[in-house]
């Protein structure tokens, strides 16, 4: 269901965004004044789209679409440069699942050991803060969109589990009964054939 | 020999591939071990090779979440193509545009079907309150009621269903060297084409035969069940399958178009159809008189009423809240 907030409620929920813990809407100059509009303007216009479609995601949850949502913008609240973002609505959405992800402990660990090992202790906690990390070009983003559409509704849902959802093979078992070895090599198979389609 | 050691470095390149996907995949799985997390360390030291195969897998599997819609990309459910269901399904709407748009769906999807996948599984799903036609790639087509999921592959051999939860209108297009199964807690429906509906509720399921021919056995009996047109059966675990009665049609299978009916039909019954279409929960109260028989019709969009109706005129309390509906004992 999508979420859909009449003027009214917009200012409300802009209001609600001072309260989020790490965000400040003081202001204290010109640049910060600048800032807090800017927020407040990102906050109006995206927060409840970014709601609707986290609601996809999780349903109801656990998590809970709007404490992702919100926590996700205390993430961006958090940034020093917002001028960097190439799409907040973009942006916005991935850190969301990011931390949705980061509600299971099993795959929390396993995020923080690779991001150990990849990035040393120069720059921790990069992919999660930083807009200006290119994942995907353009290009490259509408190759994997049309790959995506060619998966089997069985694939599509084992991803949106996997990846999305952050829900463990196990996990996943439970739901559908499909064996591990099978979610494991369906996830092998999807991921190939992204790899293709982006020709890496 | 440049061609043979090209060809060696492409499958080192796809190997190397396949393994970086494998520690991207593993640490997507849940199952973190330090051993585990000390085998990546050591293959991510081996060589740059190594660790640049990681990034790209890793810069996929994380970037994949900034396609332009994902998420109704992955709730899409290929392989079928949902019809809309006319508001009324009469006959003349039927005949009219309707079967010729669903004709020509089914045989566009079935030829896709056929040149790209010979397994083809399956998977369809309604929402609460949303009643909705499919049409699969053999031509098809099966109904939903609210709150309703179906799985299964479709093989050369076999076709394979399994409904998961709620209720469905099967119309099966008849294919003698591929009988069609559905299975549904313990029962299972065979048949090469026909038309029948199947329930599933907490400790029955029910099926019951439109048009044609099905063969009903549940597991642990020796025999099946050869069902006819206007047959009905209902199986419990407890008792297995009962005995074969026949059912009004037009009132069983209304649902289709939005009305549900019930004849002598106990309370907690109606309830669990109810719940499939309510936007917030029905529940029966302890000490409410689930086994209380009613006879009613009404329409999807009219349960609120329905059950203030109820309320007056029987000895039952019906309250809401913000999260639910609950049906009480009158006192």
């Amino acid at each position: 269901m999508q979420v859909k907030l009449s003027r009214a409620e917009d200012a409300a929920e802009a209001n609600k965004f001072a309260d989020v813990p790490g965000v400040s809407v003081q202001a204290e100059g010109a640049g910060a004044l600048e800032r807090t509009r800017f927020l407040n303007h990102l906050f109006r216009d995206h927060y409840g789209e970014l709601v609707g479609r986290l609601r996809k995601v999780f349903g109801s949850g656990p998590p809970d679409p709007e404490d992702v949502a919100q926590a996700a913008f205390s993430k961006l609240a958090g940034l020093e440069n917002l001028t960097h973002i190439r799409s907040p609505r973009a942006f916005l959405f991935r850190t969301a699942i990011n931390l949705g992800l980061n509600s299971n402990d099993k795959l929390r660990r396993g995020r923080n050991f690779v991001k150990s090992q990849l990035d040393g202790k120069l720059h921790p906690d990069v992919e999660e803060i930083s807009p200006e990390t290119v994942l995907m070009g353009k290009q490259d983003l509408e190759r994997v969109a049309s790959a995506i559409r060619k998966l089997s509704p069985k694939q599509k849902e084992i991803l949106l589990r996997s990846r999305f959802k952050g829900e463990t093979y196990a996990e996943i078992k439970k739901d559908t009964g499909w064996s591990e070895a099978d979610i494991s090599r369906q996830l092998g198979k999807i991921m190939a054939l992204l790899q293709d389609e982006v020709g890496e | 020999m440049r061609k043979s050691e090209s060809s060696q470095h492409a499958s080192l390149v796809s190997a190397r591939n396949a393994e970086a996907r494998a520690w991207v995949l593993f640490f997507a799985s849940g199952e973190a071990s330090s051993e585990k997390e000390q085998a990546f360390a050591d293959w991510i030291a081996a060589s740059s090779a190594n660790r640049e195969a990681f990034d790209r897998v890793r810069r996929l599997w994380e970037g994949m979440v900034e396609v332009d819609g994902v998420e109704d990309l992955l709730l899409d459910q290929n392989n079928v193509a949902a019809l809309k269901r006319p508001v009324v399904p009469t006959r003349r709407l039927l005949l009219g545009g309707g079967l010729a748009a669903a004709l020509m769906c089914a045989a566009g999807v079935g030829l896709l079907a056929r040149q790209s996948a010979p397994a083809e599984s399956i998977l369809i799903a309604t929402q609460r309150g949303e009643i909705r036609t499919f049409a699969l790639s053999d031509g098809s087509e099966i109904t939903l009621g609210g709150a309703s999921r179906i799985r299964g592959d479709f093989t050369e051999e076999s076709r394979q269903l399994e409904l998961v939860a709620g209720n469905a209108y099967f119309d099966i297009a008849r294919d003698e060297n591929r009988p069609l199964t559905v299975e549904t807690d313990g029962v299972q429906v065979r048949v090469l084409g026909t038309r029948f509906d199947i329930k599933k509720r907490a400790n029955k399921v029910s099926v019951a035969v439109d048009r044609g021919h099905v063969s009903v056995s549940a597991d642990g009996a020796v025999d099946a069940r050869d069902l006819l047109a206007g047959d009905r059966i209902v199986s419990t675990p407890a008792r297995g399958l009962g005995p074969v009665e026949t059912f009004d049609l037009q009132k069983e299978l209304s649902w289709r178009s939005g009305r549900l009916s019930f004849v002598n039909a106990p309370l907690r019954d109606i309830v669990a159809d109810i719940n499939q279409y309510s936007e917030r929960p029905v529940r029966l109260a302890s000490g409410a008189p689930g086994d209380m028989r009613l006879t009613l019709s009404f329409s999807t969009q009219q349960i609120r009423q329905v059950l203030a109706g109820l309320d007056a005129a029987y000895p039952i309390q019906v309250q809401e809240n913000d999260t639910e509906i609950l049906i009480m004992k009158d006192f």
